[in-house]
C-alpha cells in the first residue's frame, strides 16, 4: 500500500504524546496534557513505594514466563499483511525471516537460509536453505514455503498493507530444488537485500496459509522461537515457546528460547503501561511518556533504546509552492528551527535530534548530511539577502508581501507541539506561520495537491530506496514526495542505486543522494525514531530488529 | 402484559428504521471517498477505486445502497472492518463479553452503594447517617470517574499493591474498575432515592400506615419504596445503556478490551462499517434497556399496568 516497509505514520516511538490515527490510539483522555500531569503523580508515588514483587511467573530454570506492554492492537499477525510497526515483535517471536540483520551490525546473517547470491541485475536472489527446519504445525521449511510465503505476499485477497511494499517489484519465486529457491524481480530491487530481514517478509507455512485462508490472521504458524497461542483483541496475545527451535540467526543465540512464554498486553494508555510496570504486572514497558521513563529509571527500572533506521521525524519543506520555492528560504527555515529546543521541551530531552534526511543507523546517513543547525542571524542573514526584509511589523516583507508559511500538520499523528513550538521560533525569525490540521490519511491528498508550505512526517524502513517513495518526482500527485520535490538528476540516481547489488557503493550512491536532498533543504529533521524500552532490572537479553523493535529469542526475566 | 410488551415492540421498529438511517448517513457525512482512504499510497486507478467501491457497497444510488445495507442488517452482517479484515459482528462479538462483565460490575456497585445509602438517607433525613452519605453522593457526583479511577490506581494498584493495576485476567481486577464506573451512579441513585423517599413519608397514606401500628420496616419496603423506586428504575435503565458504551475512559486507563475503547479506536481510524455497527448496537441496546424499564414500572405500580390494557 505505502511505499516500502512498516507502514510510515504507523509506529509511534516511545513516549510521544500522540496517537497516528490510522494505527496508533493514544489520546483518548485528551491528549498529552491529561496523560502527562498524571503520568508525574504516579511516577511520584512510584518511586516512594518501591517494593518489588516477584517476576513473571516463577518457575525453575527456563520455565519463566513474562509479559510485555504493547501500545497498538495489532491489525492482522499475518506478516503478509499487517500494516503496524509494533506487530513485527510479535512476529519476530512466531516467526524466521530467510536472511537476518541488526542495527549497527553490517553483517547479513543466515536464518532459515544458509546463503543467498544476488545476479549482477540486482533481478535475481538464490537462495540456499536450511534443512531440518519445521513449522509450528510439523510442516517441512523448503523452497515450496518460501513460495508460498512470497506468493501469499502479492495475493490481492491477502491485502498487504506493507510487506508487499518491501517485496517490491515481486515476480516469482523458482523452486529449483527442496533447499534451492529463486526469487526474481521484474525490475532492478537492491533493496530486497535489507527487505528479506524484515519481518514482514518472513516464512509462514504453507499447509497453514491453505488451512486458515483469510483466517491466518488470527492463526499465525511460523518457524520462529515462539509458538502462537492466543489472541484476545485489545487484551492480550500469548506465544509459548517452541522447544525444537535451534536455527536462529548467531547473534540471537540459535538454540530454544529462555522464556516459556510471552504475554503481549495490549495497552494503548502509556500511562497505565507505567502503573503496571511498577506493579510487576508487565516486565517490559514501552511507549511510556517521557516522565514515567525517567522516573522508572530513578526507581531502578532498566531503560533501553533503539534508533530505528528510515527517515527521522521532520518537517517537509514544498518547494514549489511561494515562498518556500526559494532555496534560500528553505534553507532559512532550517537554521531558523532549534529541534533540540523542541525536544527538550516536548520530551524532557528523551531523544536524540536528527539533522539529517536519514536517521544515523540507516545505510546511507553520512555526516556530511547534517548542514544545518540552529543559527539566528544565519536564518536572518539569508532572508536579507533574498529580499524579505524586516520593517515596521515582526513579519518580514517583499515588496509589500508578507513572509508567510502555511503549515498544513496531520493532526494526533505526534507533531501537534512540534508545530506549534515551529511556529514560534519561525515568528522570531520574521515568519509568519498558520497552521491548519487535518487528519490522516485524509490529510495525504492535501500533500499531494501542493497547498502546503509545511508538511509533517516520519517513515520507518530498512533501506535507503525510501528515497523513492519520498523524492523522487513519480510520487508528487500521489505519493508521499510531499516536498513536491522535482530534480530528474535524484531520479536517476535513486534508480541507478537500487540496480546497484554492491553494497559498499550503493551506500556511497546514496551518502550521496542524502547531500544534495540536504543541500536542496528539502525536510527540516527534527528527532530520530528511537524505541524507549523500560524493564523490570531482572529482564536481560532483549535485542532489537533494525526497526527498533525488541526481539525475544534470548530474554530471561 | 404480553399486549404491552408487543406493543412496545411494534412501536421500537420505526425508531430502529430512524437510527439505521442515521448510521447509515455516518458514511456519506465522513469526508472523502472510503476507496481511496483504504487505497491511500498506492496510486490507485480509477478502475481500482470503482471496483474497491463496489466491494464496499458503495456504488448505485443512494437509495440503492441504503437498500443493500437493509437487506445485509436483516441478514445479521454488518459488515467487514476496514482495519481489521474481521467482521464487524464478529469484533463486537469479542468485545461484548469485557464491556457486560464491566457494566454489570458498575451496576452492581451503583446499586450496593447507591440504594442502602439512599434508604438510610431519606428515612432519617438531616440525620448523621444521611449528612455523611449526601457529602459522599456530592463527591461522587463531582469526581469524574476516569479521575477517580487514576486515583484508586495510584492508590490500591501502585502504592499498596492490593489489586491489580491492569483490568482484566483475573476476578480481582474488575474491582477497581467497577468501583471507579459505579460509584457516580450510586451517587446519583442515592440522591434520587433519598429525595423520593423524603417526599413519600411525607404523604398522609403513610401517616394512616404508620398509625395502623405498621413495623418501620414493612412500612419502607411495603409502602414507601414501591412508590419511590420509579424514578430510581428508569435512571438504573438509562444508565445502564451509558455503561455499556461509556465506559472508554475506564477501559483505556485499566487497558480493558471493550466497546467503548473500540468504538473511540475506530473513529480514529475511520473505520466506518465498525462505528457504523457499534452505534446501531448501542442504540438497539438502549431501546431494549427503555422496554425493559417500562416493564419494571409495571411490575411495581399496579396502576402503570390497569393502564397498559386500555
Amino acid at each position: 500500500m505505502v511505499g516500502k516497509s512498516a507502514m510510515p505514520g504507523n509506529g509511534r516511538p516511545a513516549g510521544l504524546p500522540a496517537g497516528s490515527p490510522l494505527l496508533g490510539r493514544r489520546t483518548f483522555l485528551g491528549g498529552a496534557a491529561t496523560l502527562g500531569a498524571y503520568g508525574v503523580l504516579a511516577g511520584t508515588l512510584a518511586a516512594c513505594s518501591e517494593s518489588s514483587t516477584p517476576g513473571g511467573t516463577a518457575g525453575g530454570g527456563g520455565t519463566k514466563s513474562l509479559s510485555v506492554g504493547v501500545f497498538q492492537n495489532p491489525d492482522s499477525l499475518d506478516p503478509g499483511q499487517t500494516g503496524l510497526i509494533t506487530v513485527s515483535q510479535v512476529l519476530g517471536a512466531i516467526f524466521d525471516t530467510l536472511m537476518w540483520k541488526f542495527p549497527n551490525d553490517p553483517t547479513y546473517y543466515p536464518g532459515l537460509a544458509e546463503s543467498y547470491t544476488v545476479s549482477a541485475d540486482a533481478k535475481t536472489y538464490t537462495f540456499k536453505l536450511r534443512k531440518g527446519v519445521k513449522f509450528h504445525d510439523g510442516t517441512p521449511f523448503n523452497a515450496a514455503a518460501v513460495k508460498a510465503s512470497f506468493d501469499h505476499i502479492v495475493n490481492p485477497k491477502t491485502k498487504s498493507l506493507s510487506a508487499i511494499g518491501a517485496l517490491g517489484p515481486y515476480q516469482e519465486t523458482k523452486v529449483i530444488d527442496d533447499f534451492t529457491a529463486q526469487v526474481v524481480f521484474s525490475a532492478a530491487n537492491a533493496a530486497f537485500v535489507n527487505e528479506m530481514t524484515q519481518p514482514t517478509l518472513a516464512m509462514s507455512s504453507p499447509a497453514a496459509l491453505k488451512k486458515y485462508g483469510t483466517g491466518y490472521d488470527t492463526h499465525p504458524v511460523g518457524t520462529g522461537p515462539f509458538k502462537f497461542k492466543q489472541f484476545i483483541n485489545n487484551d492480550r496475545i500469548v506465544v509459548v515457546r517452541n522447544p525444537d527451535y535451534n536455527w536462529g540467526p548467531k547473534p540471537l543465540g540459535s538454540g530454544p528460547a529462555k522464556l516459556s512464554q510471552i504475554t503481549f498486553r495490549i495497552l494503548p494508555d502509556p500511562s497505565s503501561q507505567a502503573n503496571a510496570l511498577t506493579t510487576n504486572e508487565i516486565q517490559i514497558a514501552q511507549n511510556l511518556n517521557p516522565g514515567d521513563v525517567n522516573s522508572a529509571v530513578q526507581s531502578g527500572k532498566k531503560k533501553l533504546t533503539a534508533l530505528s533506521s528510515g527517515m527521522p521525524y521532520c518537517i517537509m519543506i514544498n518547494a514549489q509552492k511561494p515562498p518556500t520555492n526559494e532555496l534560500a528560504v528553505r534553507q532559512a527555515i532550517e537554521y531558523a528551527t532549534n529541534n533540540k529546543a523542541i525536544i527538550d521541551t516536548l520530551f524532557k530531552g528523551l531523544y536524540t535530534p536528527a539533522d539529517s534526511v536519514l536517521t544515523p543507523v540507516t545505510q546511507g546517513y553520512a555526516k556530511d548530511q547534517a548542514l544545518y543547525s540552529f543559527n539566528a542571524a544565519k536564518a536572518a542573514s539569508l532572508l536579507d539577502g533574498a529580499g524579505w526584509k524586516k520593517g515596521s511589523g515582526a513579519v518580514r516583507t517583499r515588496g509589500g508581501q508578507p513572509l508567510s508559511l502555511e503549515f498544513i500538520n496531520i493532526s494526533n499523528f505526534g507533531f501537534d507541539g512540534i508545530s506549534q513550538l515551529m511556529q514560534a521560533q519561525l515568528a522570531s525569525a520574521g515568519f509568519k506561520v498558520t497552521i491548519t490540521d487535518q487528519a490522516f490519511p485524509a490529510v495525504g491528498t492535501t500533500y499531494n495537491q501542493g497547498k502546503h508550505n509545511l508538511a509533517d512526517w516520519f517513515y520507518y524502513d530498512v533501506d535507503p530506496y525510501l528515497f523513492n517513495s519520498v523524492f523522487s518526482s513519480g510520487q508528487i500527485k500521489a505519493g508521499f514526495n510531499w516536498e513536491h520535490y522535482d530534480n530528474p538528476a535524484v531520479d536517476k540516481a535513486i534508480a541507478a542505486a537500487n540496480q546497484d547489488p554492491d553494497t559498499s557503493s550503493r551506500t556511497a550512491k546514496y551518502e550521496a543522494i542524502g547531500l544534495t536532498l540536504a543541500k536542496s533543504a528539502t525536510i527540516v529533521p527534527i528527532y530520530n525514531l528511537e524505541s524507549i524500552v523500560v524493564t523490570q532490572p531482572s529482564v536481560t537479553g532483549i535485542k532489537f530488529t533494525s526497526t527498533g523493535q525488541p526481539l525475544f529469542h534470548q530474554v530471561s526475566a | 402484559m404480553t399486549g404491552f410488551i408487543l406493543r412496545r415492540l411494534a412501536m421500537a421498529v420505526p425508531v430502529l428504521f430512524g437510527i439505521t438511517l442515521l448510521v447509515f448517513s455516518i458514511l456519506h457525512l465522513i469526508p472523502g471517498n472510503p476507496a481511496q482512504i483504504l487505497l491511500f499510497g498506492s496510486s490507485p486507478t480509477p478502475q481500482q477505486i470503482a471496483s474497491l467501491d463496489k466491494q464496499l457497497g458503495l456504488s448505485g444510488s443512494i437509495v440503492s445502497q441504503y437498500w443493500n445495507y437493509l437487506v445485509q442488517l436483516l441478514h445479521g452482517n454488518l459488515g467487514f472492518s476496514y482495519s481489521s479484515h474481521q467482521t464487524v459482528a464478529a469484533e463486537i462479538g469479542s468485545q461484548l463479553p469485557y464491556t457486560i462483565n464491566l457494566a454489570l460490575g458498575g451496576l452492581a456497585v451503583a446499586l450496593g452503594v447507591g440504594v442502602p445509602v439512599g434508604i438510610v438517607s431519606g428515612v432519617r433525613p438531616g440525620g448523621v447517617a444521611d449528612k455523611l452519605a449526601t457529602g459522599v453522593a456530592v463527591l461522587g457526583v463531582a469526581i469524574p470517574y476516569f479521575w477517580l479511577a487514576i486515583l484508586l490506581v495510584l492508590l490500591f494498584a501502585v502504592k499498596l499493591r492490593l489489586l491489580p493495576a491492569l483490568g482484566t485476567g483475573s476476578v480481582q481486577a474488575l474491582i477497581l474498575p467497577a468501583i471507579s464506573l459505579g460509584w457516580g451512579f450510586a451517587a446519583i441513585i442515592a440522591r434520587l432515592l433519598r429525595n423520593n423517599l423524603i417526599e413519600v413519608y411525607q404523604r398522609p397514606y403513610m401517616l394512616v400506615a404508620r398509625a395502623k401500628g405498621l413495623s418501620e420496616w414493612r412500612l419502607l419496603w411495603q409502602h414507601a419504596m414501591r412508590n419511590a423506586v420509579g424514578s430510581t428504575v428508569t435512571i438504573v435503565g438509562l444508565q445502564f445503556g451509558y455503561l455499556l458504551a461509556g465506559a472508554v475512559a475506564i477501559e483505556v486507563i485499566f487497558g480493558r478490551p471493550g466497546l467503548g475503547a473500540f468504538l473511540v479506536a475506530r473513529i480514529q481510524e475511520k473505520d466506518v462499517p465498525s462505528i457504523q455497527g457499534v452505534v446501531l448496537f448501542v442504540a438497539v441496546v438502549y431501546l431494549v434497556a427503555n422496554l425493559l424499564v417500562d416493564v419494571a414500572h409495571g411490575l411495581l405500580d399496579p396502576r402503570i399496568r390497569r393502564s397498559w390494557s386500555r
